[in-house]
């Protein structure tokens, strides 16, 4: 079984290319896999294999079934405790996948107040804190410096740059959907107690345009070095980011106005980058359309 | 249809195939095989190198002459089932059509209904008594693909 930890004690040639598998379609159910699909697996029976940290023994001691261990990924690391880029960018999906759970959950009309401690609003930032935790000093944006490196470069490394780009578009596309005003002004109008402003509100007003900017930051610094990406996911996260700042189109202040004018049409302009190959991102340009 | 009558193509088709492989979806998401794995071409499995194709076809000049290449792969896919000869080059031809059908968002139902029951059928060969959490992704989920 290729989804057993216990297969891979086992002498093998491809063990590696067995893991390989079975941790990429994890990767396919994260962004492209249905709510609550067929097999789809808890979040609570993963969460300990995603957030456990070396210091960690709880899920060491846990009985099996385990999944099967990360793949065998040096790129960029700079010493043999650091974790793959490929396998960060795993990590990060897991939490994505959480996110689409929760988009899924408000559109049923189930949202617990997010300032609660036991919404799964706190609960996906504590397990996204956790993990960024987990990304070592190597692989982190200030340290890695994509915005210096020439286009030819990347290009002849993209197997470490397309997984790093993928890791920070995750990163900045969850916290702009969890703190997108769209889902609790839909909520509010259910529940009275998301009616009252507070200081919920006021921070994730801040935290939404904060990370849909760096979305555009990413995307500016993506297009100027002519990385062409393919996995519609960044034209996803795209459309996403398209939407806050379609929002604050409206705001009252003309200099944010003017700069979510800009952020939108850049978004827009990179989706439809996507479109030659992707119908759901042509769809995405399409509604789209102001 | 056999293994043996399936549509002969090209080397530099194959080797055209490999290289957009690599530049466009190697670890983008997915990373089954590293390239001196797949290196000798005649060793790889027909239905893998199907699989390339229809997943890299969409990046080719030859994009229309290279439908016909999803349907082979999955047609010889369903043999290896049938025969009980998977391999776990196979399971990458499903994880490499399932991206494709991902990207293009035009799987057939059929194609879906190949998944289900190949999981079943290797679940039924190798653990008929347990079903682990630690699952592939949902045949049914492959449907609703997103963005």
């Amino acid at each position: 079984m290729l989804d057993l930890n216990s297969t891979y004690g086992i002498e093998c040639p491809s063990v590696e290319r067995k893991k390989r598998l079975f941790w990429s379609l994890q990767s396919l159910e994260q962004c492209y896999g249905q709510i609550h699909g067929f097999l789809s697996v808890p979040a609570d029976v993963l969460r300990p294999f995603y957030t456990a940290n070396a210091d960690d023994q709880v899920f060491q001691r846990n009985p099996e079934p385990k999944p099967p261990p990360l793949p065998t990924d040096e790129i960029g690391c700079s010493s043999s405790t650091d974790i793959g880029i490929w396998s960060l960018a795993l990590h990060f999906g897991w939490v994505w996948s959480r996110v689409r759970l929760y988009v899924f959950d408000c559109a049923q009309g189930r949202l617990k107040e997010p300032w609660r401690h036991d919404s799964t609003y706190a609960m996906v930032l504590s397990d996204l804190t956790e993990i960024e935790n987990k990304l070592s000093m190597c692989h982190r944006y200030d340290s890695v410096k994509f915005y210096e490196r020439r286009a030819d470069e990347l290009r002849m490394n993209r197997e470490y740059w397309a997984p790093w780009l993928k890791l920070q578009f995750t990163y900045h596309s969850i916290l702009t959907v969890m703190n997108h005003p769209f889902l609790y002004i839909v909520a509010s109008q259910y529940n009275y107690n998301l009616t009252i402003p507070n200081t919920f509100w006021r921070r994730s007003s801040e935290l939404v345009l904060l990370h849909a900017t760096w979305v555009v930051r990413l995307i500016d610094m993506v297009t100027e070095k002519k990385m062409r990406l393919i996995d519609p996911f960044f034209g996803h996260a795209a459309a996403i980011a398209a939407t806050v700042h379609l929002y604050y189109c409206c705001a009252a202040d003309p200099r944010l106005k003017s700069k979510s004018k800009t952020d939108f049409a850049k978004c827009r302009k990179f989706l439809k980058s996507f479109v030659s190959f992707s119908p759901a991102c042509d769809s995405l340009v399409r509604y789209s359309t102001v | 249809m056999s293994f043996d009558n399936v549509k002969v193509h090209p080397s530099s088709q194959i080797s055209q195939a490999i290289d957009l492989y690599f530049q466009y979806c190697h670890r983008q998401p997915i990373w089954c095989f590293d390239r001196e794995e797949i290196k000798d071409l005649s060793h790889i499995s027909e239905e893998l190198v199907c699989s390339i194709l229809t997943l890299t076809s969409r990046f080719s000049k030859e994009r229309d002459e290279m439908l016909h290449y999803g349907d082979t792969a999955r047609t010889l896919v369903m043999l290896r089932i049938a025969n009980g000869t998977v391999e776990l080059e196979t399971i990458e031809s499903l994880c490499l059509l399932a991206y494709s059908s991902f990207v293009g968002r035009s799987a057939p139902v059929s194609f879906m209904t190949i998944r289900s029951k190949y999981l079943q059928i290797i679940r039924w060969q190798c653990t008929p008594w347990q079903i682990s959490p630690w699952s592939f992704p949902s045949a049914l989920s492959l449907c609703n693909a997103r963005p």
